[in-house]
Parts: C-alpha cells; sequence; structure tokens
C-alpha cells in the first residue's frame, strides 16, 4: 500500500505518517503540490491524501491536474484532509473531483476507514493484500 | 551587569502611560473650586502624584477622612475622589495589591452617587491602567472603551481623546502598529488643543512609524513633538523625544544626523529630571560608534550605560541597548558579557512575544466582545429607529388625509395647507433621515456580524491545526499495545483533554454558523426512543459514579418521528451533560411527553435535575453566548457557556425552544419542546437472518475497512477479531455464518497449523464456513491449511470482487495464481 500525502506543514504530514504506521502502510510525503504531482509522475501510488491550503499551487489546482491526466492514474483515489470548516466545503472538494474528504482533528479510525473504502473500490478492481 | 526588570515591557508601557497621565492629570477641573479643606487638600495630593506618588496616598488618605464631613451627595464623589487617587498613586508605584481594593471602591462609590460623571470616566482610565500592569489586556481595553464612550456621551472631548491615546498605547505595544496608528489619529481629531496630550499623539506616533520603517515620517512626527516640548520648556521631555529622534536616525541609517542629535542629548545632563533620557544617550552612543566600526568604544559606551541605570526607574527601549551591548561585547572579544546580554535579550523577547501573542489574541477576543455589545446595541437602535420610522409615516399620512379632506372655509383651508405642507415636509425630513440612520445601522450591523463570524470561524480554523498534531500523535501512541500502564494513563489524559478542545471548537463553530444563518437542519425519520436511551447510556457511568440516580422514562415517547437526529442527540447530550456538572446529589431524569398545544402536536423532553438551580432572573441570561450565571459559577464549573446558547437556537431552527424552569437550590428542569411530526416506521435496520453474519479475523485496520467494503453488501453483518482467542469466542457466541481469517493476523501468533486448526473447527461446529486469505507461500502452508479443515483458500492479492464472489458466488476454492502484483503493504 503505497500512499502519498500532500502538505505543507512539517507537523501534519508527520501525524499521519506515524499513523499510517500503525496500519503497516507506507507513506511518501510531499512538501508542495509541485512535489507531489513530479512524484505522481515518477511512482505508482495507490492513495492521495491532499491538503488544500499550501503556499504556491493549492490542494484545488493539484486536484485538477491529478484528474485531467490523460493516463490511469487521472482516477488515482484522492482524500481531501483539510481544517477548513467552510459551510459547503465538503461539496466543492467533492465537485472538484475528491473521492472523500476528512476534518481536521482528524480521527485515525476515520483516515483508516476511508482509505480501506477507497482501497477497495479502486477501479473496480481494489486489490486486497 | 543589570538586574532584568520583571514585566519589563508592562512597565515601559506604564511608563509611557504616565506621560500621558501626567498630562490627563494636570487640568483635570476641580469642581465647585472654594477653600474647602478638602479641595486643598485634594489639590496638594494631586500635585505630588507626578514627582512623589507616596506623598499623594499620604495626603488623599487625610482628604478622605476629610471627605466624612462634607455635605449630602458631596460626601460620597469626595471619598471616590480621594480613593482613586490614592488608588492611581498606588498604580505608579506598581503596587497592584493596593491598588485594586481603592480604585473598585471608587468606582463603586462614584457610579451610585448619581450619572455618569469626568471621576467616573478617570477611574475607569485607572482601572485599565491597573489592568495593563497585570497583563490583562482584554479588561484593560474594555475599560478604556468604556471611558471613551462615557467621556463621549458627556462631551468631555479631551477626556475622550486621552482615552483614544491609551487604546493606541495598548495597539502598539501589541506591535499592532496600524491599528496604533488609527488611534492615535482619532484622538487627534477629537481634540487638539492640549500642547501636553498633543506631544503625547507626535511622540507616540513616530515610534509607530519607526516601527513601521517609515523614518521619515516618523522624523517629522518628533520634531513636532520636539517643538511642542520646547513651548512647554521641559527639558525632560525635550532630552526624551531627541532620544526618540536619534535612535531613529539610527534605524533609517543616518549616522551623522544622529551623532548631532546625540550630542544635543548630551547638552541636557545637567538637568535632572532628563536623567533617565541621558541614559538613553550613552547607549545610543554606542550604537552609533558600532556603526562605525568601533566597537571598543561602543564597549566602552554601553558599560556607561548600564551603569548608570537606576533599577527603580523603568528605561524605555532595554532591547535596543541589550542588542547594541552583545555586538559590542562580541566584537571585542569579551565573550562573558556579550553571553549576559544575550541572555537578557532572549528574555526581553520571549516575554515579548508572549505578551504579543496574547496581547494579541486578548485584543482580538476584546474587539469581538466589543462588537458583540455594539451589536446588541445597534439592534436595539434598528428596532427604536423602525418604530419611529413607522410613526413618523403615519403622522405623515395622517397629515395627507386631513388636508383632502378638508375644507369648510377657504381661509381655514389654506391655513391648514400651509401647516400641514409645513409639517408633512418636516416629517417627510425626519423620515429621512431616520431612513439613513437606519441604513447606516444596518451596514454597521452588516460589518459587525461579518467582522464577528470571520472571527469565530478563523480562530476555531486556527485551533484545529495543532488540535490535529495533539489528538492524531495520542491515537497512535494509544494504539500501540506495548504502551504500558501509567504512561498509557497520562496519555490517555491528553487524549481526553484533545477531545474535549476538540468539542469546544465545533461549539464555537456552531455558534458562528448559527449567527450568520447558516445551520441546515435535516429532516429524516429516527427511531426517538432509541436515541433518547442511547444517550443516556453514555452518561450512566458518570452519573453513578457520582452516586446519582438516573431515571429515565421513555413511556410515552413516540418511536418513529422526522427530524434531525443528531442535532437533537446534541442537545440532549448537553443539557444532560449539564444537568450532571451542576448536581452533587439527588436525581437526573429524562422524561418524554407530548401534548397538543395552538402550534399543533408537540414532542416535549424534559430534563430535570435536583442541582443548584437558577435564580429566575437569569432564566434569559444563561441561554445567551459566552453567559454564565455568574463568574463563581464558571470558576467553579468550568465550561465556556456556549452549550445553551447552542441548545436553544438548535431547537428554535428545528420550529421549537428549549426553555427552564427552576429553584435556585433545589433543582432545575429543562424542556426541549419540538413538532411532531409521525414518520412511516422504517423497515427496521434489517435485522438479517443472523446466519448471515460474517467474522473477519483480521488486525491491520485498513485491510478491515477495505475487506468491509467489499462484503458488507454480502453478508449481513460484519464483525472483527483481532486474534485465535477472540475469533473462537467470537463463534461460539453465535450468529456467524462465514468466517475470513487473514493469515497475516494468524502467523504473529502461535503454530499456524495450530491456530488454523481451532478456529476450522469451531466454525465447523458451529456450522459456519471458513476462508483463509493468504499470501503466496510456500506449498507446505497450503496444504496444512487444507488438513486444518480451512474450507476456502483465496491467495493474496485478489481483487474485491473475485473475493466476495468467490465467498457468496459459489466457488469453492481458488488456485494460487502465478505472477501477480506482489503485496503492497
Amino acid at each position: 500500500m503505497r500512499i502519498l500525502f500532500i502538505e505543507d506543514d512539517a507537523m501534519n504530514r508527520r501525524v499521519v505518517n506515524d499513523m499510517l504506521d500503525v496500519a503497516g502502510a507506507t507513506m511518501t510525503g510531499a512538501e508542495s503540490a509541485e512535489i507531489g504531482l513530479e512524484l505522481i509522475n515518477q511512482n505508482d501510488f495507490n492513495i492521495v491524501l491532499l491538503d488544500l491550503r499550501m503556499p504556491g499551487m493549492d490542494g484545488f489546482t493539484a486536484l485538477g491536474h491529478i484528474r485531467a491526466r490523460g493516463d490511469a492514474k487521472a482516477d488515482l483515489p484522492v482524500i481531501v484532509i483539510t481544517a477548513d470548516t467552510a459551510i459547503d466545503l465538503r461539496e466543492r472538494c467533492l465537485a472538484a473531483g475528491a473521492d472523500e474528504v476528512l476534518f481536521k482533528p482528524v480521527a485515525m479510525d476515520s483516515l483508516f476507514d476511508a482509505i480501506g473504502r477507497m482501497l477497495a473500490k479502486g477501479a473496480g478492481e481494489g486489490m486486497i493484500g | 551587569m543589570t538586574s532584568i526588570l520583571p514585566n519589563t515591557r508592562i512597565r515601559h508601557l506604564l511608563y509611557m502611560l504616565m506621560l500621558a497621565c501626567g498630562v490627563l492629570l494636570a487640568s483635570h477641573p476641580l469642581w465647585a473650586a472654594g477653600s474647602d479643606r478638602f479641595d486643598a487638600l485634594i489639590a496638594d495630593a494631586r500635585a505630588a502624584m507626578l514627582v512623589n506618588p507616596e506623598e499623594t496616598i499620604e495626603k488623599a488618605r487625610i482628604a478622605q477622612q476629610a471627605a466624612a464631613s462634607l455635605p449630602g451627595n458631596r460626601r460620597a464623589i469626595g471619598i471616590a475622589t480621594a480613593q482613586w487617587l490614592q488608588g492611581e498613586a498606588y498604580v505608579r508605584l506598581d503596587d497592584v495589591t493596593h491598588a485594586r481594593p481603592l480604585i473598585d471602591s471608587a468606582y463603586a462609590s462614584a457610579t451610585a452617587a448619581g450619572p455618569a460623571t469626568k471621576l467616573t470616566g478617570d477611574i475607569l482610565l485607572s482601572r485599565g491602567g491597573l489592568h495593563t500592569a497585570t497583563a490583562q489586556v482584554a479588561a484593560a481595553l474594555a475599560d478604556y472603551q468604556q471611558a471613551h464612550n462615557l467621556f463621549r456621551d458627556i462631551g468631555e472631548t479631551r477626556s475622550r481623546a486621552v482615552a483614544l491615546l491609551f487604546i493606541a498605547l495598548l495597539y502598539q505595544e501589541a506591535g499592532d502598529y496600524r491599528n496604533a496608528l488609527r488611534y492615535y489619529d482619532q484622538a487627534r481629531d477629537v481634540y487638539s488643543a492640549d500642547p501636553q496630550l498633543l506631544l503625547s499623539i507626535f511622540n507616540n506616533r513616530g515610534n509607530a512609524l519607526k516601527e513601521l520603517g517609515r523614518f521619515r515620517e516618523a522624523e517629522q512626527q518628533f520634531r513636532e513633538a520636539f517643538t511642542l516640548a520646547k513651548t512647554l520648556h521641559s527639558p525632560a521631555l525635550e532630552a526624551r523625544v531627541l532620544s526618540n529622534i536619534a535612535r531613529s536616525e539610527l534605524r533609517a541609517g543616518k549616522a551623522e544626523a544622529a551623532d548631532r542629535t546625540i550630542a544635543l542629548g548630551f547638552g541636557y545632563r545637567r538637568e535632572p529630571e532628563a536623567a533617565a533620557a541621558i541614559v538613553q544617550f550613552w547607549a545610543l552612543a554606542a550604537q552609533s560608534a558600532l556603526q562605525h566600526g568601533d566597537a571598543q568604544r561602543a564597549a566602552t559606551l554601553i558599560t556607561r550605560a548600564f551603569v548608570s541605570v537606576d533599577p527603580a526607574q523603568p528605561t524605555l527601549s532595554d532591547r535596543e541597548a541589550h542588542e547594541t551591548a552583545y555586538q559590542a561585547f562580541k566584537r571585542v572579544g569579551d565573550e562573558k558579557f556579550a553571553l549576559e546580554h544575550l541572555e537578557a535579550l532572549k528574555h526581553l523577547d520571549d516575554q515579548t512575544s508572549t505578551l504579543a501573542a496574547s496581547t494579541n489574541t486578548a485584543l482580538a477576543a476584546a474587539r469581538f466582545d466589543f462588537a458583540n455589545q455594539e451589536l446588541r446595541i445597534a439592534k436595539l437602535r434598528n428596532e427604536e429607529l423602525a418604530r419611529t420610522n413607522a410613526f413618523e409615516h403615519a403622522r405623515a399620512q395622517t397629515q395627507q388625509l386631513i388636508f383632502t379632506g378638508a375644507g369648510i372655509v377657504t381661509l381655514v383651508v389654506v391655513a391648514l395647507l400651509a401647516t400641514s405642507l409645513i409639517v408633512i415636509r418636516r416629517s417627510r425630513n425626519d423620515v429621512w433621515a431616520a431612513n439613513l440612520d437606519l441604513a447606516e445601522t444596518n451596514t454597521a450591523l452588516g460589518k459587525a456580524l461579518a467582522a464577528k463570524t470571520e472571527f469565530l470561524a478563523t480562530t476555531s480554523h486556527e485551533i484545529r491545526t495543532p488540535l490535529n498534531g495533539i489528538l492524531g500523535m495520542t491515537q497512535v501512541m494509544l494504539a500501540d499495545q506495548a504502551l504500558a500502564g501509567t504512561l498509557r494513563d497520562r496519555i490517555g489524559i491528553v487524549h481526553s483533554a484533545g477531545v474535549t478542545m476538540r468539542a469546544l471548537v465545533d461549539d464555537i463553530l456552531d455558534v458562528a454558523k448559527m449567527e450568520t444563518g447558516n445551520l441546515s437542519i435535516e429532516q429524516a425519520p429516527f427511531d426517538l426512543a432509541d436515541m433518547l436511551r442511547d444517550v443516556s447510556q453514555m452518561w450512566q457511568e458518570q452519573t453513578r459514579a457520582k452516586g446519582l440516580v438516573f431515571a429515565l422514562d421513555l413511556n410515552e415517547s413516540p418511536r418513529c418521528i422526522e427530524g434531525d437526529v443528531t442535532r437533537l442527540r446534541q442537545i440532549v447530550f448537553n443539557l444532560l451533560s449539564n444537568a450532571i456538572k451542576f448536581t452533587e446529589r439527588g436525581t437526573i431524569g429524562l422524561a418524554v411527553t407530548t401534548a397538543t398545544a395552538v402550534n399543533g402536536e408537540r414532542v416535549r423532553i424534559a430534563i430535570r435535575d435536583s442541582g443548584i438551580g437558577i435564580p429566575a432572573d437569569k432564566f434569559d441570561l444563561i441561554f445567551e453566548s459566552f453567559r454564565q450565571v455568574d463568574a463563581g459559577t464558571t470558576r467553579r464549573f468550568g465550561g465556556t457557556g456556549l452549550g445553551l446558547s447552542i441548545c436553544r437556537n438548535l431547537a428554535r431552527a428545528m420550529g421549537g425552544d428549549v426553555t427552564v424552569t427552576s429553584v435556585a437550590g433545589e433543582g432545575s428542569t429543562f424542556t426541549i419542546d419540538l413538532p411532531l411530526v409521525h414518520a412511516t416506521t422504517p423497515d427496521t435496520v434489517a435485522a438479517e437472518p443472523l446466519t448471515q453474519g460474517l467474522l473477519i479475523v483480521d488486525r491491520n485496520p485498513i485491510t478491515r475497512a477495505m475487506l468491509r467494503t467489499v462484503l458488507a453488501p454480502h453478508a449481513g453483518t460484519v464483525t472483527f477479531a483481532s486474534s485465535v482467542a477472540e475469533a473462537v469466542a467470537r463463534i461460539e457466541a453465535g450468529g456467524v455464518a462465514q468466517v475470513l481469517i487473514d493469515d497475516a493476523t494468524i502467523r504473529t501468533g502461535e503454530d499456524v497449523a495450530t491456530a488454523l486448526g481451532q478456529i476450522a473447527d469451531s466454525a465447523r461446529s458451529s456450522g459456519a464456513g471458513s476462508t483463509l486469505l493468504w499470501a503466496v507461500p510456500e506449498m507446505g502452508d497450503y496444504s496444512r491449511a487444507e488438513q486444518a479443515g480451512i474450507d476456502r483458500l483465496v491467495a493474496k492479492p485478489v481483487a474485491g470482487a473475485r473475493l466476495a464472489d468467490v465467498m457468496y458466488g459459489g466457488n469453492l476454492r481458488d488456485e494460487p495464481p502465478s505472477g501477480l502484483v506482489t503485496q503492497a503493504a
């Protein structure tokens, strides 16, 4: 299970990294959307976790770039993790192409649950194991 | 070398305030001036304030005794004045303990003696100074604002300007220079006829501009201040302003100009009052020497500066002096002294950042509170204006009626016409003016509301991020099985505290949403009795722990109704929490009733307790945001006071309300009243025939979620087990039709074959089928699994759809596939 987390704050990256450790998953961190997109180019991830507010390219734009790809990676499951609590934020994220939205502070169980669900549904052929 | 003065920054602020206050006192009008002994004593006391506050205290105390023999209401005011002077003097002596009761007493007497007077305002300013000295910035700001409004209302423009100046100084101290400048400008706009006040404004504006890097403008301000100082013939002030000019010039890199100014400054050294400023010039000279590259000279000069510091007098700009000293000693190679000053710098910076941070938060909070109050006042004014509007409108109409209906005698008609026209025009103008006012108030209301919401949203957002760190890591730590007893307890406490904080943040956000009308209420069928039972369950343990009795009465409760179950649960949870919190002994009761009222059928949930109760005059107050019955309650029981406000707003949004009845000391009953809308009984969560239950033996939370997603549509209920023992126990408990085992979980235990055997046996004897998910392994394991009696074997990795098919689609076995993607986990 290879998980990419695009998030500029080092503390948040560390938290998610340690959480995923508990579940035996490896996480690659990207401190900017630009770096994240490049990593997606060069590697095969199963799922992408995405922060919204970042200096430089923000989450929405990055999400757009992913979905606009011409290859299979355009359908990568993307879970948005954000501290924003605007009223219609969830709808906007889903409309922009995210598969799921989690709000900080993130409950570990919710994170695992969301990842598990996304992976199982992945392109209809979610590989278990 | 030098002792670091405690709370240096605060003292710094106070010193600046004192200067402005000296301005304040200098022309405080004596009321009813006469040759009374009392007046003379007060005048004496006042005169001593700037130079010798102790003398002020003495004289004011005597004056207070003299006040006892004053006639009528002059007595109360006299005592208040004397107490105020003593309090102010103690503040200047930094003696908060003595100052506080005197100022509080003065305030009480002054407000009791009659309508607001200048004295009351002055006392408020002193109280603000007291709060500043104890770093209670929000309280200080509140006092200054109150004083400002008071002075404005009674037309004391000069004092009003002073209040604005004090507010500006607070912002300056918090590092918010833009706002500080705003307030300086306001102060000047309000009153610019007093040279001393003006001097203070110019001087401080200069400082603010200097901090913003606008050196040219800063110097301009300082020069104006200097001119004023000269007209006031005050060498002390002149010297101080000069030091500011020099400082600004040095910052701007104008070395020669600075040197000239410093030389001018030293010219004041014979003046006794300018002693404090002279110290600054030594430090500035040292700074200049450093800029010229002469570190040795700088070291000598700065030593001189620190040596001549009078510890009793707070020095200004300690930071720059320490910075200069550090640089000088470092370059000269004197490590020891350099380090001392570096440590002093750090200490100061720490203080400043905490003060600035807390000041900023406190100011933001205070601003918000201020806006809140303004909002309420504006709302009331709005209503007032609307009423006036309506009245004027009606009057204008009546005039018109008379105008059109009358007409017996031409002269009378003409006369009536004339007067009517005038009156109508006047009314119309009044209405027009009232409408303008209304529009203005609305805009102000809108702005205040927006600011408040933005503040609330920003705050809660900012808090969520660090909370993510706290709760994230505590969860990770608690998930570690190896975590031992005491450590686990401690981390558990941190985690709970984090959870409480998150609940608070969510509450604040709810309040923000409600106040801007952004709340959405669902309407869906749910089982009321079930929900209430659930919520009560959550509080059972705590109730028992406190020795209370919990009485749940759901006999009359309707089962299925329409509404927002989440929000209703939130209200009930909140009310129960309060009930238990405020009750030490007795009973907590939750009862449901239905009734038919004028607004239709209603369902009522009553939560009663036998706790401390609520006084009748506070019934409405407690539902306001951020309110509790009194400050004492907050101290005893904690909480933000948001809960009830949210409960009521939610209930009202649902078409109902939350009300309270109570007898203080005996208990309270909170009642949620909601419209009763019966729902068609939903298909009770399909109690799938138990034979369909699936047990998944897997420890990994992510794969658990994956497996559940894939298999839940086929199986009925899905349960989990983390070990062989747990699995066997669950199977024996019954209701399991299929068992899915992940080999990773099995492998970490005892011998694989034995483990599999145990589960397989247990499954078979309960009539359940078993499936093993295993990694492409050595053949050995494969056959052992068969021997153990597992029904189906599926090799990992496998597509979810395929697994579902294998388990529920009738296939008996899957061959170990070859050459697939290696395990990902």
